[in-house]
């Protein structure tokens, strides 16, 4: 299971508390450079993995390898990585350099280059101006832009992120946002973040790493694992979106398309191959995904696209965006459709008759009892 | 309106441009001046009548006294002096050995997890015990001790400096305890992951973000032991003489204002150690408060 290009490799790790596994078969390959989210609800186990990868917590099974060195036994002091946490764990009594310097000194670098490389990399964070400050002095987002900094200067391996933004207001978390992203593309450091903020890992990952009850739901990148997720929890957790029940009635035409019938008996049309007739899905639909055209408008579409006519029950107003909801008798729910506020994008009362377009790619097919990607179990 | 509220009010009105100054007092924020104002006086006035006798001429202390003079200072028995030293060593020492022992404890304690808060009550249980028990349990326990072993402890430094660190460790425990709870443990994290070993992080990163509480550790177990009667009283001998024992005795036989005069003075040098160390720590870091 090993990959040539493999620089962070976890191998079914597998970690209990008491007998009950906290993680299990947790496989993982990062590539160098790459930056790589766990994404899940609190208690999904990401925190207890990052905290693996660091040395903090001793996997029960399986191998982390790092670089191709097996680094499961080795204590945290040696792993030469750069961990940022939650509250940033700043040390209190030393200045914002000092902090910076810390890892520097511990590696018994002289006091001149261990200040040349403090300023450097408070630069990278852009804080050159506040080294002498204490850290007590700094806002949320400064402090953690120190955390950052004092990651960065041991030159780690890898740099781990435990919830960074999470004890942030939501300006400020948005702008250290744009900062890890600069950092990580100017230093090329291969970063893991771990997040239970979906946007936050769709905005910077390469991949992310959907996390469930302590198993890995899907491994994606943002767009895929938004576009197709491969799991119900998957589909669940990721944006919003309404289910339907449904069997798969037609074979797939020449362009992949077959459709699907719900438990109401209508027919929704969907780019599938995976399934075969009979088998039993779920059929996810993205509010962003609905369009709402007039009464009479659909004469001009292609026969196997969904159109269902419905009733407008409210409408939600947001500001750049609105939703209206629409109650499609047919499919028996009500189908919140989302658009974007413009002029030209036309008005809808209350009580009015309209039609919902859905196109077929945008179905999701979610096989009905998911299971999480084969686990070999470590024992 | 009866006539006390006539004069409740009129008190009122009577303060308030002086708390004009600042934003207007309410009713309940003078009162609980007031309150803190009696209690405060409470607290200190026997003090400082006692400081104002060791200045009357007379050969009995009177309050107020009858005149002033400085005689029963100059005229100190050099015996206060030796015993004072005798004090300040024996403080010293229990500070010092209270500190080495509570702070790696306190910090223990509070990394431990479960359990922790049993050994910490039990850590803290000599100062529920009333001290003259204390003072009787380790007279016993080192008569006991020096029978099987020949180490004189009854009457000697040692003996005082173990006695009094039974009940200055659990101060020191109080002292240092809580705020150990309160170090986050993702600086020990933060600090192995860049490299630090367990020993490196517990000197550079521990101990400094607890110094306020040591501090506060270290004056408490050095005023325990200065103050001590109850304890030192069964374990003094002919060779070693506290302060306060001396002032205890002797007040039995010659109850002049020259003790007042010692006394007078030990309360200024205490005064005056405390105020530095505020000054030095900061009276926030005293109490124990972390960043």
């Amino acid at each position: 299971m090993s990959h040539d290009n493999s620089f962070l490799e976890l191998q079914t790790v597998r970690k209990e508390y008491a007998g009950r596994p906290a993680v299990s078969g947790f496989d993982l390959s990062v590539e160098k450079g790459e930056f790589v989210s766990f994404l899940g609800p609190s208690g999904c186990g990401k925190t207890t993995t990052i905290r693996m990868i660091a040395g903090y917590i001793q996997p029960t099974s399986g191998r982390i390898v790092l670089d191709g060195q097996d680094v499961t036994e080795m204590p945290p002091q040696r792993r030469n990585m750069g961990m940022v946490f939650q509250d940033y764990a700043l040390f209190p009594h030393l200045t914002v350099q000092k902090n910076v310097e810390f890892g520097l000194r511990v590696r018994k670098v002289p006091a001149a280059k261990r200040a040349l490389k403090a300023k450097e990399m408070l630069a990278l964070v852009g804080l050159a101006e506040s080294a002498d400050l204490q850290t007590s002095q700094l806002s949320g987002g400064m402090q953690q832009r120190v955390a950052i900094a004092r990651a960065l200067a041991i030159d780690p391996e890898l740099l781990l992120l435990d919830e960074p933004f999470s004890a942030l207001d939501a300006k400020t978390r948005e702008s250290l946002r744009q900062e890890v992203l600069r950092i990580h593309s100017e230093t090329g450091i291969t970063t893991i973040l771990v997040t239970h903020d979906q946007s936050e890992a769709f905005e910077l990952s390469d991949r992310v790493v959907l996390m469930n009850s302590g198993e890995i739901e899907q491994v994606a990148t943002p767009r895929e694992l938004y576009r197709s997720p491969a799991t119900q929890f998957a589909s669940d957790f990721i944006g919003r979106s309404v289910k339907l029940p449904a069997r798969r009635a037609v074979q797939p035409n020449s362009e992949g398309i077959a459709a699907f019938t719900t438990a109401s008996g209508a027919t929704v049309w969907a780019r599938d191959n995976a399934r075969a007739e009979g088998d039993s899905v779920v059929l996810a639909i993205r509010p962003e995904t609905l369009e709402i055209i007039d009464a009479n408008g659909a004469s001009d579409r292609q026969a196997q696209t969904n159109v269902w006519t419905g009733v407008v029950r409210d409408r939600l107003f947001f500001g750049p965006s609105e939703e209206v909801n629409v109650f499609v008798e047919e499919l028996g729910v009500e189908l919140p459709v989302s658009k974007e506020t413009r002029a030209a994008s036309g008005d809808w009362s209350n009580g009015q008759t309209v039609q919902v377009l859905l196109n077929t790619q945008d179905v999701l097919v979610i096989p009905e009892h998911s299971e999480t990607k084969s686990i070999v179990e470590a024992r | 309106m009866s006539d006390l509220d006539t004069r409740t009010l009129m008190s009122v009105n009577g303060r308030a441009p002086r708390a004009r100054r600042s934003t207007k007092l309410s009713f309940s924020d003078i009162a609980i001046r007031v309150v803190a104002g009696i209690g405060i006086v409470f607290l200190l006035l026997p003090t400082v009548i006692s400081i104002i006798v060791s200045f009357g001429p007379g050969q009995f202390p009177v309050f107020p006294p009858q005149g002033w003079t400085l005689k029963w200072f100059t005229s100190i028995d050099p015996g206060y002096g030796d015993a004072a030293l005798t004090s300040v060593i024996l403080a010293a020492w229990t500070a010092a050995i209270s500190i080495t022992v509570g702070v790696p404890a306190s910090f223990g304690l509070a990394r431990w997890g479960r359990g922790a808060n049993v050994l910490q009550t039990l850590a803290r249980a000599p100062m529920q015990v009333p001290y003259v028990v204390i003072g009787v349990m380790m007279l016993q326990f080192f008569v006991l001790i020096t029978k099987t072993t020949g180490v004189p402890f009854v009457g000697t430094m040692q003996g005082l400096v173990i006695a009094h660190c039974v009940v200055a460790v659990p101060y020191v425990i109080g002292a240092v305890y809580p705020t150990a709870c309160l170090l986050n443990t993702s600086l020990d994290d933060a600090a192995y992951g860049l490299g630090a070993s367990r020993l490196y992080t517990f000197f550079r990163v521990v101990l400094p973000s607890l110094k306020g509480s040591i501090v506060a550790g270290t004056v408490f177990a050095f005023l325990v032991s200065f103050d001590d009667v109850p304890i030192t009283l069964f374990l003094v001998g002919s060779n070693v003489q506290t302060l306060p024992v001396k002032l205890f005795a002797d007040t039995e036989f010659s109850f002049t204002p020259e003790l007042f005069a010692v006394s007078t003075l030990a309360t200024v040098v205490t005064c005056v150690l405390v105020l530095i160390l505020t000054k030095r720590v900061g009276t926030q870091r005293m109490s124990g408060a972390s960043s």
